[in-house]
């Protein structure tokens, strides 16, 4: 879709884009703070141009057990987005969302992956709809997968299907901070910035 | 990667999609191995100077670093790994198996090249890390939430 291209290039080209990312950034943490019930702050938000055989750089270690939250967008913001955790912290996640007592989750079933899947729809979601009111468009996540996985795993979902296309990868990123339930989670959106996505 | 070091481990981590192909001549004592991320290298300019590492691209490459090192093809042990299928989530049935895919187009590049594949430990929805001792050939496995575990062939 060639209209796709000039709604990215509206957000991320120009001196008004670092302003439109960080807000896009600070929506989708707060969505998370409303879910959570709880202040959720962000930091360190950049865009960077990543090689494809460094992104698990910033993250962890390749075989690192995480949890990442996958999600797809369409229409005329495409990309991927992925929040990635490590599993007590997903745990810990999950209970600030059901609002039970820390400790309670210990392993991540059915109803604990559908709360991470649900924080990660409304953190691409809050992100989408900053940038919409801003760009003029209007994008929504696809259904989010969540993956438990060592980290090099994940991310090979993530740069095979980018790699079809650049070895480098734009990522736009932050950490959502929530500091008393030492929480720290990664965020990435990834945009396509090719014609045919 | 390629070795001809007895103090070498040839490591790939955190094996999705990707694939690792491994080759060991026993007598030489020469080994390498492939981290491929896709299939094939998308039509067009850049292979060279891309650092991604493609099956079809890659496994002639590897074949021939290896024998460069002084590898025989009829000693070669070929081992494969990797290739899950990590988007199996509801949202994502329509998606590409890569990891399917991965396997396949390693299984054709190394019978392009005269090799067959002794052992092979892919497919599932985890991740594997493996490593590739050059000292013996042996083979060791990571898979996630599991020890590490000496493959035996």
């Amino acid at each position: 879709m060639n209209g796709s291209v000039a709604r990215w290039d509206r957000v991320l080209i120009g001196a008004q884009s670092q302003g439109l990312l960080f807000t896009g950034l600070q929506n989708a943490a707060s969505g998370l703070a409303k879910m959570m019930g709880r202040p959720v702050s962000i930091g360190a938000p950049h865009a960077e141009l990543v090689p494809i055989s460094q992104i698990t750089a910033s993250v962890g270690g390749p075989d690192a057990e995480m949890v990442g939250i996958y999600l797809l967008m369409t229409d005329e913001l495409p990309g991927q987005a992925i929040m990635m955790m490590s599993l007590s912290e997903a745990l810990r996640l999950v209970d600030l969302i059901t609002g039970a007592a820390p400790g309670t989750s210990v392993e991540l079933g059915d109803i604990e992956r559908s709360a991470l899947a649900e924080a990660g729809n409304i953190a691409v979601a809050f992100f989408l709809n900053a940038l919409g009111a801003l760009a003029g468009t209007a994008a929504r996540p696809s259904p989010p997968a969540v993956m438990v996985d060592m980290l090099g795993a994940i991310l090979d979902v993530i740069a095979s299907r980018a790699a079809a296309v650049d070895d480098n990868l734009l990522i736009v990123e932050t950490t959502f901070n929530y500091p008393e339930g030492a929480l720290q989670a990664h965020f990435w959106v990834l945009p396509d910035l090719s014609i045919e996505s | 990667m390629v070795s001809n070091s007895l103090d070498d481990v040839l490591v790939a981590y955190g094996l999705g999609s990707c694939v690792a192909v491994c080759l060991y001549d026993q007598s030489a004592r020469v080994g390498g191995m492939l981290h491929a991320l896709l299939p094939n290298a998308p039509d067009g300019t850049g292979v060279q100077q891309n650092p991604i590492k493609f099956v079809q691209q890659g496994v002639p490459l590897l074949v021939d670093a290896v024998l460069k090192l002084g590898a025989t093809p009829g000693r070669l042990v070929v081992q494969l790994f990797g290739g899950a299928h990590m988007l199996s989530a509801p949202g994502f049935r329509n998606s590409l198996n890569i990891g399917e895919r991965n396997v396949q187009a390693a299984e054709l590049a190394l019978k392009r090249a005269g090799l067959r594949v002794h052992n092979q430990v892919t497919g599932g929805q985890i991740g594997r890390t493996v490593r590739l001792f050059m000292a013996d050939g042996q083979v060791m496995i990571k898979t996630r939430g599991q020890e590490e575990q000496i493959l035996v062939r």
